[in-house]
């Protein structure tokens, strides 16, 4: 199980989003920090396959992104996602079960079982237009584990979660990160604090900092601050 | 016969015989494979054929277990306490059920089998089985009234 | 009675962990023979999520055509009017995926984005293409034009719509609203019904340009859809 980025680049006509970026990742969570507008975006929908990089590979045990081998192990949940009007949140859960190769029966068993995990089996059968957004943020979440991925990319989760929903969220990353690869971006030190393995530190495209993060290194909080001083 | 489907209720099935999660759950795992690995072609009678499987694996964890002392463990994955307690109530009122008529009522209402099916499984005719599931449910209800069940 | 039995139970039941439950079905899913997804697989999971307008606006047009069998000339008119919007609408649901900001989304399952943008035109198409047969038939039997010249009738308005709608959704602000299609899909319409009286248009000698122009059209509806289905790149901001 291991994810490998191999010097990626993805420029834009005058702009270089992402600067020839190299690192492995493993099982576990790694958190993906930087400010808006660092490139975390564009890597996460490179590693996702939905964008071309420039230049470089990534490849995920020997197989590449752009394969079905990869999809069916992936799960990833975009900074930003809609819904076709009419769904409701089981709707929404099944029609990507669906997607996912997920025959009728299995579907509905996931279905019932996801809505069960991120707390949403007493709306399920409401739309989601009524949902308000740490609910729909939950959604997207389960919408992310319904194949039970092996890769799970995960841009800006907590998002709309209010404090509640986050330490439930923090407990349910932890859990699968024990048995999955889980990169999560964010530009809150406090969401990866305590959960994630490793810290990926981004700024204007390039890696500044990587590396394995443990309590015992101390704050996470004054290290990117002081890491990225000049811009705070 | 999807994986998705059957792996919580063939849990249950184990768990309510050997009483015990882990255990329940290594034995689930190992009645898929089992069923994976056999060569059994008829589709129709695949969730006989799972059931037995699971059956009989408890059957022989139970013959090794005998001398050990049983420990139950119930799951309380951040449940409100009264649903805990309506847990525990419905957990004790299976467990003062004889083996089958426990059996039977997990089957029928926890997981969802079709009658035909479970008559196959339990190796009764259908008429029997209506019957007896009459007369298993009062029970199961009768337990539950004398425990604190209040509705 | 056993609803109540089935509804304690349940809350009840044992839960396995699910970390364990997670590895699983995973090495499970692993060994188990899995096939790549057929295309059949992938139409079918479509199918059902094509909204009702597509198909409705599909029978409204048969309606048409069989109630205006008496009316001869005019029916092919008004069946040609409606034919735009036909093909804009089911252009317009096909991809909606980024309207609604399913596009990520979808790219990301097994089947793909592509995936399902192939199955949904897959689908819509080959009704459609039923559709023209059968408008053809049943119009072109009492139109005076013949058969031929009826479907190209019938279908060129169809094809300019399908075009036009289709490289408006290519472009960022078309993916955003609806208002495009149904411009073209008016525009297209109009222009029918203007030149409907204009006969000579429509005289023997000239039909032959209408078959050149339904060739030019249909060669230019292969060169759009294989451009839809281009892997479009997402812009940065």
């Amino acid at each position: 199980m291991e994810l490998k980025i191999d010097r990626i680049t993805k420029q834009y006509k005058n702009k270089i989003a992402v600067d020839r970026l190299s690192f492995t990742l493993g099982k576990g969570v790694t958190g993906l920090l930087g400010a808006n507008g660092a490139g975390k975006t564009t890597l996460m929908r490179m590693i996702c396959g939905i964008l071309v990089p420039t230049s470089g590979d990534i490849t995920y045990d020997g197989a590449s992104v752009s394969e079905e081998r990869y999809r069916d192990v992936l799960g990833y949940l975009p900074q930003d996602f809609g819904y076709y009007p009419e769904f409701s949140g089981r709707d929404f859960l099944m029609y990507f079960s669906a997607l996912k190769g997920l025959d009728k029966k299995a579907a509905r068993a996931r279905t019932e079982e996801l809505l069960g995990v991120v707390g949403l089996s007493d709306v399920a059968s409401k739309k989601i237009k009524t949902y308000s957004g740490g609910m729909k943020q939950r959604l997207g979440i389960a919408q992310a584990l319904i194949n039970r991925p092996e890769v799970l990319i995960l841009d800006e989760p907590t998002a709309g979660l209010d404090p509640k929903e986050r330490v439930r969220f923090r407990n349910l990353i932890e859990e699968i990160g024990k048995n999955s690869i889980v990169l999560l971006s964010t530009h809150i030190v406090s969401d990866i604090e305590h959960i994630a393995d490793k810290v990926i530190m981004m700024r204007s495209g390039e890696i500044i900092w990587q590396g394995p993060w443990g309590e015992e290194d101390g704050s996470l909080e004054d290290f990117y601050l002081k890491e990225f001083g000049e811009e705070n | 016969m999807d994986i998705e489907e059957q792996y919580d209720k063939i849990f249950r099935f184990c768990y309510y015989r050997v009483h015990n999660t882990d255990t329940a759950q290594d034995l689930t795992q190992e009645t898929f494979l089992r069923f994976m690995n056999s060569s059994y072609e008829d589709r129709g009678e695949q969730l006989r054929f799972l059931y037995t499987i699971a059956r009989n694996l408890c059957i022989d964890e139970n013959r090794k277990a005998k001398m050990e002392e049983l420990t139950e463990d119930y799951s309380d994955d951040g449940d409100e306490a009264e649903d805990l307690i309506r847990k525990i109530d419905v957990n004790s009122a299976l467990d003062k059920m004889p083996e089958e008529d426990r059996e039977l009522l997990i089957l029928r209402y926890m997981n969802d089998v079709p009658l035909a099916d479970i008559g196959k499984i339990m190796g009764i005719s259908r008429f029997a089985l209506y019957r007896r599931l009459n007369s298993v449910k009062r029970d199961f209800i009768k337990l539950m009234e004398g425990g604190n069940f209040h509705e | 009675m056993s609803k109540d039995i089935r509804k304690m139970m349940a809350d009840a039941a044992p839960k396995p962990d699910s970390t364990k439950k997670d590895a699983f079905i995973r090495m499970y899913r692993e060994k188990s023979e899995q096939t790549e997804l057929s295309v059949f697989d992938i139409i079918k999971s479509q199918f059902t999520y094509i909204k009702l307008p597509v198909w409705l606006i599909s029978i409204a047009a048969l309606i048409v055509a069989i109630f205006g069998i008496n009316l001869n000339r005019e029916t092919v008119f008004v069946v040609a009017a409606i034919m735009p919007f036909v093909s804009a609408v089911a252009v317009f649901d096909s991809m909606r995926s980024g309207m609604y900001g399913m596009d990520e989304l979808e790219g990301v399952t097994r089947i793909s984005g592509r995936g399902i943008l192939l199955a949904r035109f897959i689908c819509i198409g080959a009704v459609h293409i039923a559709l023209l047969l059968v408008l053809s038939m049943v119009v072109g039997s009492s139109s005076g034009y013949g058969y031929a010249m009826t479907g190209a009738i019938i279908t060129l308005p169809y094809l300019i719509s399908s075009i036009a709608s289709m490289i408006i959704e290519r472009t960022e602000i078309g993916r955003k609203n609806a208002f495009g299609c149904i411009l073209v899909s008016v525009m297209t319409s109009v222009m029918i019904l203007a030149i409907k009286d204009e006969k000579a248009l429509f005289a023997a000698k000239y039909r032959w340009i209408w078959f050149v122009m339904l060739a030019v059209f249909v060669a230019l509806e292969c060169i759009q859809i294989k451009k839809t289905f281009r892997l479009e790149e997402y812009q940065w901001n």
